[in-house]
Order: C-alpha cells, then sequence, then structure tokens
C-alpha cells in the first residue's frame, strides 16, 4: 500500500533540478480566495545537491515567488518534490505584501449568448487583484505592459510539473489559462538560468532571436524579411540600422511558442556569424516598427 | 418527440446574418481524412430576408470558403436549417482545395515521448479524402492557391462567424501566411500590443481597409489617427490591410473602441 502523505502548514520540500542543484520551498497558507488553494513561498537560493543546509538557514532566505499549487500530488509522483522538515515560521508578514493577479475577458457577463461573445475577446478587460485569504477586487481594463506595481505574482493554480518548471527557472513557458498573464506580471527568471526566446513582429515581419542568462540579454539575432541577419549583444549594441532591445527578460511577456531551444538559437547566431563577413548592407535600412514609430 | 434530423450530401442550407440578410452554404462531401467530418461550401453574397434563391443558380455561385463542420449541430440551434438541394457539388473545385492542418507535438520514437515543436514548421495539407503530405514550412505554393482553408473541424459558431464576416477570429496559425478577408461591409475593431515598443494599438477596419487608428504608448498618451489625419507627433496610420493584422490582435467592440476615440479625439492638438 501506497504510503500516506501528511502535509501541514510550516512543511519545507525540497525539489532537486536535476542538474545537480536543489532549492526549497515552504507550504505557508491556504488562500480561502482560491477556493482554500495552498500557497507556497519559493526560496531562491540553489544548493548542491551535496550540500545539507538546516531549515533555519533555508527559511531566512531571500523568497524569490508566492505561487498556489496542490503541494500533496508533487509529493507523491517521481520527479517531483519532498519532505525535510518543518518551521513555524511561516514568513506571513511577506507573503501580506504580496499580491495575486489574474485576468479576466468578460466572456462570463451573464446575457445573451452571441457569436460576438465567442470572438477573441479583448483579454485584458478584466483583471483581479487580490491579498492571500482576503476578497479580489477588479481593477480592470488594464493595459498590457503596465506592470501591477509592488509584490506582484501570477495567482492562478499551479500543478505540480509546472510549479517544479518555477522552482528549477523561476518561470513556466507553456500557458493554456492565463496565457497574457506574463503582459500584467513581469516574469523572473533565476540568474543562473539561460532562456532563449524568439518572436516576429507581424507589421515588419522582422524576426527577433534573444538569448538572455538570467534576466540580462545577453545575445540578440534580428532576420531580415530579405534574409539579412544582424547579430547584436551589449558589446555591440548597434548595427546596419538595428538597435539592441534595451529591456529585461520579463519586459516582454513571452507566449508559449516563443520560448526556443539553445539548439535553435544557435544555428541562427551560427548563420550570422558566417554571413557577417560578407560586406556590410545599407545603412539607411528600414528599422524595427518600434523605431519608426518612436521617430527614433 | 424530438424531430429526427437526416442530412443527405448536396443539401443547401441558409444561415441568417441577423442584419436583414442572409447566406448559403451546401453540404457536399464527407472526408475520411478529417475524422468523416461533413464538409461545406458557403457561396459567396448575401440576400435580402425575402429573396427566394433558384438552387440551380445558387451552386453555381462563387465559392467564399470550405469548410468541415458537424451539420447536426447548427440544426438543432437553429444556427442554419434546410432549404433545398442540388445534385451539383463542384466537386472538381473541392478536389483541388488544399486543407491545412499543423502539429505542436511530434512522437519521438527514441524517447517513446511526444516533443513539442514549433507548429510554424509543422504545417501538413490535404486534399478531400486523400492522405496528410508533411509539408513543415509554409509554402507559396499553398499559401497562394485560391482555395486554402484551416482543416480543422469547425464549430457551427465558427462556420456562422465566418459566413456572416468573412472570417474567423479563431487564432490559427494559418492566418499568418492566408490573410483574412472580411466582406465589404464588415466594420471590425481590435486591439495589438506590441510589446517590444510596448505601443498598444486600436484599429477599426472597414472590410480590410483601415479607418481610424488610436495608439496608446508605454507612457500613458493616446494619438488618434485616421484617413483625413494620417500622421501625428511622429507616428502614422497603419497602412497594412486587415488579413495583415488580424491574426494577433483581439476584438474590442465598436462601443469600446469609439469610448477611447471620443475621450482623446481633439485633445492632442
Amino acid at each position: 500500500m501506497a504510503k500516506r502523505v501528511k502535509i501541514k502548514i510550516g512543511d519545507v520540500f525540497c525539489q532537486e533540478h536535476g542538474d545537480g542543484h536543489k532549492s526549497y520551498f515552504q507550504y505557508i497558507a491556504d488562500d480561502s480566495e482560491k477556493d482554500g488553494c495552498p500557497v507556497i513561498r519559493i526560496f531562491k537560493t540553489r544548493y548542491a545537491v551535496s550540500e545539507n543546509p538546516g531549515i533555519e538557514d533555508v527559511i531566512s532566505s531571500e523568497v524569490g515567488l508566492y505561487v498556489h499549487t496542490d503541494v500533496v500530488s508533487g509529493s507523491e509522483f517521481g520527479g517531483g518534490w519532498y519532505k525535510v522538515g518543518e518551521s513555524a515560521d511561516l514568513g506571513l508578514d511577506g507573503l501580506a505584501l504580496a499580491r495575486f493577479v489574474e485576468l479576466g475577458d468578460k466572456s462570463g457577463d451573464e446575457g445573451e449568448w452571441s457569436i460576438d461573445k465567442l470572438s477573441r475577446l479583448d483579454p485584458y478587460e478584466e483583471c483581479f487583484v487580490w491579498r492571500c485569504d482576503e476578497p479580489r477586487e477588479n481593477i480592470g481594463p488594464v493595459n498590457p505592459g503596465d506592470w501591477i506595481a509592488g509584490d506582484a505574482f501570477d495567482g492562478s493554480v499551479y500543478l505540480w510539473p509546472k510549479t517544479v518548471e518555477l522552482i528549477k527557472t523561476g518561470y513556466i513557458t507553456q500557458r493554456i489559462e492565463m496565457a497574457l498573464i506574463d503582459d500584467i506580471v513581469k516574469r523572473r527568471a533565476w540568474p543562473w538560468v539561460d532562456s532563449y526566446t524568439s518572436l516576429i513582429d507581424p507589421l515588419t515581419k522582422f524576426q527577433y532571436y534573444f538569448h538572455f542568462h538570467g534576466d540580462n540579454l545577453v545575445c540578440e539575432v534580428i532576420e531580415k524579411p530579405d534574409g539579412n541577419t544582424v547579430c547584436l549583444s551589449p558589446d555591440k549594441p548597434i548595427a546596419d540600422g538595428c538597435s539592441l532591445f534595451d529591456g529585461k527578460f520579463g519586459d516582454i511577456g513571452w507566449r508559449s511558442h516563443e520560448f526556443i531551444g539553445k539548439e535553435k538559437f544557435e544555428s541562427v547566431s551560427d548563420k550570422c556569424e558566417q554571413a557577417s563577413t560578407a560586406p556590410a548592407g545599407n545603412g539607411g535600412f528600414l528599422r524595427g516598427l518600434r523605431d519608426r514609430l518612436c521617430g527614433r | 418527440m424530438a424531430k429526427r434530423i437526416v442530412t443527405k450530401i448536396g443539401d443547401i442550407f441558409c444561415v441568417e446574418l441577423g442584419n436583414g440578410y442572409k447566406s448559403y452554404f451546401q453540404y457536399i462531401a464527407n472526408d475520411m481524412t478529417q475524422l468523416n467530418s461533413s464538409v461545406i461550401r458557403a457561396f459567396v453574397g448575401r440576400y435580402p430576408m425575402d429573396y427566394q434563391p433558384d438552387m440551380d443558380k445558387l451552386v453555381k455561385s462563387e465559392v467564399a470558403f470550405y469548410a468541415h463542420t458537424v451539420l447536426r449541430i447548427g440544426l438543432v440551434g437553429d444556427h442554419w436549417y434546410k432549404v433545398g438541394k442540388s445534385k451539383d457539388l463542384g466537386l472538381d473545385e473541392l478536389a483541388s482545395a488544399w486543407f491545412v492542418g499543423e502539429s505542436p507535438t511530434v512522437y519521438n520514437p527514441e524517447t517513446d515521448k511526444f516533443d513539442d515543436v514549433d507548429p510554424l514548421e509543422h504545417f501538413y495539407v490535404w486534399h478531400c479524402n486523400e492522405s496528410h503530405i508533411p509539408i513543415g514550412k509554409m509554402t507559396p505554393e499553398i499559401s497562394e492557391s485560391p482555395m486554402t482553408t484551416n482543416g480543422s473541424v469547425l464549430s457551427w459558431f465558427r462556420i456562422v462567424e465566418r459566413i456572416k464576416y468573412g472570417y474567423t477570429s479563431a487564432d490559427l496559425y494559418l492566418n499568418r501566411y492566408v490573410k483574412q478577408k472580411p466582406w465589404p461591409w464588415v466594420e471590425s475593431y481590435l486591439t495589438y500590443f506590441d510589446r517590444m515598443a510596448r505601443l498598444r494599438y486600436y484599429f477599426h477596419f472597414k472590410g480590410e481597409k483601415i479607418c481610424r487608428e488610436v495608439i496608446r504608448t508605454s507612457d500613458g498618451n493616446f494619438i488618434n489617427l485616421s484617413e483625413n489625419d494620417p500622421e501625428k507627433d511622429g507616428y502614422a496610420l497603419f497602412t497594412g490591410s486587415f488579413g495583415d493584422i488580424s491574426w494577433c490582435a483581439w476584438n474590442v467592440t465598436g462601443e469600446k473602441f469609439n469610448t477611447i476615440w471620443d475621450k482623446h479625439h481633439g485633445k492632442e492638438s
């Protein structure tokens, strides 16, 4: 018979990253505003698997994220976390400052069902914000890119594999629900994480490829519609009429399909390095939409 | 007792558009390649409600699009109803129509798992009742063919939406390559957020053509642009057509667009 796992508020869990590191989180509350879903605090520090930090050291370290997740199922399945101890110190002062955010699109409004309501409605019409155990408030409509101030966190409930991803990298890539929450609440990447992303500007058809280390941009490759590529980095922020993206990893609400692998990024940047030996293109090349519209 | 519903290949159905007009489509085949679902062809044109069509003439009219759907659900919900039939199915034209799908995952026999892949690099196409042809990236041969359609089985509301407006607002990867075209009389309102420039756009299109645009800058200023007033403060009216932007934008109501427009109209100068 399977062992019954008894889990209670205060428990501290360890999650192994699979790369020789591990980190910790603590189950600190049940949020009545989210049907009593457990809330955890994930600590920022990662340790080598061989290290054995004391529970008091772990829970006094810096908190990276507050998340709603099912603590029990993650400890029952392989690949998930396991309990390492407990502490009565829950850091509730920190939790009281955390604000949870969710989006709505008014498609659930009462009234007659119509074709127009089933269409792709503006997803930023409603935005709910709450603190743990307090009623939610609708602050919508909101504008994407206007970040919710203060300690804001995605308030949706994470299934355990997503929570594992969050513990390992600081963010999740695949979202089915709340796909656009990252336009309102900034993603955070742990300082050691390499992230590779790509997006196309639908108006200019420029394809951008990015490599971030932690929150910082390390390299950007721009593929122009004519097939030419430009490679930019903090050491070479301007080339061929293009300029390096001046934001951080979390400044763009990446969609699930925009996360690309390291290999894909390298195949593009390699191509770029080969091409850079060719003569430079014309200097008056049409710049990206952001430059064109901003009159830069 | 519930009404017994029988649909036969050749049946012609009417969709009421709700603004004094109606349009027609015909059930022309079952596609074994797509779950044996019903294939329809929708005809171009809207007719006044009192119009009595000649079925033989109607089926000779121009085809707006082909689609897969489940007819029964539309009949039960009164979203369309049968008005006649014709033996002319236009199967020769159907045989040249491309249906398109894309795979977000691919089976990996080495790991016995499905790997996530970029759907834009994993398109497949087929003709009705023929096998899938994987093509990888979209090719001009497919995207520029006059009858290239999303091959998914569409819900009744996507069919009605497309008949009514000329496009559906479903987020289809295909719409990056095959432009959506609203009927000339349709007013569409969209919003799009440019994440790199941190600009939010609101667009008003009549048919495929842009009429008005509001740009919200990252510092919260609004710029109203229109055909008569296409440039202001270094910003210019969008020069593309509806199909250039629709796949990545969201719908807003006309009311919402007008509220934003009115609020900032005349303020900036």
